[in-house]
């Protein structure tokens, strides 16, 4: 299964504890359709952003940055786009499938700390 | 005296007029100078304006002489009538050349470089990329593992958050088209400022080491 990166922007003003379970929510998804979840990756909590975004009818000027990477089959992969995009805590989310092949997931390092 | 030879000799070119009058003035010094003389002037044989030095009168006379024989003859070949040209053409020719430029001794020139159109020609080439040059290159990097890195992406684009050209950042074709990719994906991701270079950056060091490239 290939391995893909999730980038997510979620809302700036975010408690802990819901942060908490949207994180355990997109997890959930990967785990559920037979997927791996690798980590998560925190970039930044209630960063600025780079530039103003609107999303679920409100302007949005600071949010938290965080990744996710998994092994999931394609569909799967969809399924959790477009559940992150309705969700009202997430200001922007994208999905890269960082590699198919063996060697590549094997070398991958991510967040090693 | 001078007037008496002229009325007499009239027949005669004035070239013969400057020899005597240089013998008969030796004290009144007005010496041959290297003044540039404006071969655009029409010559007039018949015209000889007396304050000007006899070295620049002589010029002009040969100039017209030369002029008169080709059309006299109409027979001279263009190299012939180039070559003969190009011996008397003064100074001033290359003063209002466009591009001046020091030759120096003892150095071999190829006949390109004395063309002016075709080193201007050559400065305007963009210059080609030498791809041990290219940063992705000699670290073996590729530029769209990286988007996440906006510190490193920061560096190839303008104040304004324009992607710089290929002439500018010194890539590869290879590397500049990933790194356009890399740069458009960080904007659309939400990573990147898109009007104006990014200044800050996230907490890239919480993805731990070589996490760009694996």
């Amino acid at each position: 299964m290939p391995l893909y990166e999730l980038v997510c922007i979620s809302r700036g003003s975010l408690t802990q504890e819901s942060m908490r379970t949207l994180l355990k929510r997109s997890a959930e998804t990967v785990l559920d359709r037979g997927g791996a979840v690798r980590g998560f990756v925190n970039m930044g909590r209630d960063m600025p952003l780079p530039y103003r975004m609107k999303r679920h009818m409100e302007y949005h000027t600071h949010g938290t940055f965080w990744l996710m990477h998994y092994h999931s089959n394609p569909k799967t992969s969809g399924v959790l786009m477009s559940q992150l995009k309705l969700d009202p805590r997430v200001i922007r989310c994208n999905v890269i499938k960082i590699t198919d092949k063996l060697s590549e997931m094997a070398a991958f390092n991510a967040a090693s700390v | 005296m001078l007037s008496t030879l002229r009325t007499r000799l009239g027949f005669l070119r004035p070239s013969v007029f400057q020899a005597a009058r240089r013998s008969m003035s030796s004290t009144t010094g007005t010496g041959p100078e290297n003044t540039p003389i404006d071969s655009t002037k029409p010559t007039n044989e018949t015209s000889s304006s007396s304050s000007s030095t006899s070295s620049i009168d002589e010029k002009k006379v040969q100039m017209a002489s030369i002029m008169s024989d080709a059309t006299q003859q109409q027979k001279q070949t263009p190299a012939q009538l180039s070559k003969l040209r190009n011996s008397l053409i003064p100074s001033k020719v290359y003063e209002n050349a466009t591009y001046t430029r020091k030759f120096k001794a003892k150095t071999i020139y190829h006949p390109r470089d004395l063309n002016e159109m075709e080193v201007l020609k050559a400065s305007r080439r963009i210059p080609e990329v030498d791809s041990s040059k290219d940063p992705f290159v000699a670290l073996g990097i590729n530029p769209l593992k990286d988007y996440k890195n906006t510190n490193l992406l920061a560096s190839f684009v303008t104040e304004m958050g324009k992607i710089k050209p290929r002439y500018k950042t010194g890539l590869t074709a290879k590397s500049q088209r990933r790194l356009s990719k890399a740069i458009k994906r960080a904007r659309a991701f939400g990573l990147m400022p898109v009007t104006s270079r990014p200044y800050f950056m996230y907490n890239y060091k919480s993805l731990g080491r070589n996490v760009g490239q694996y």
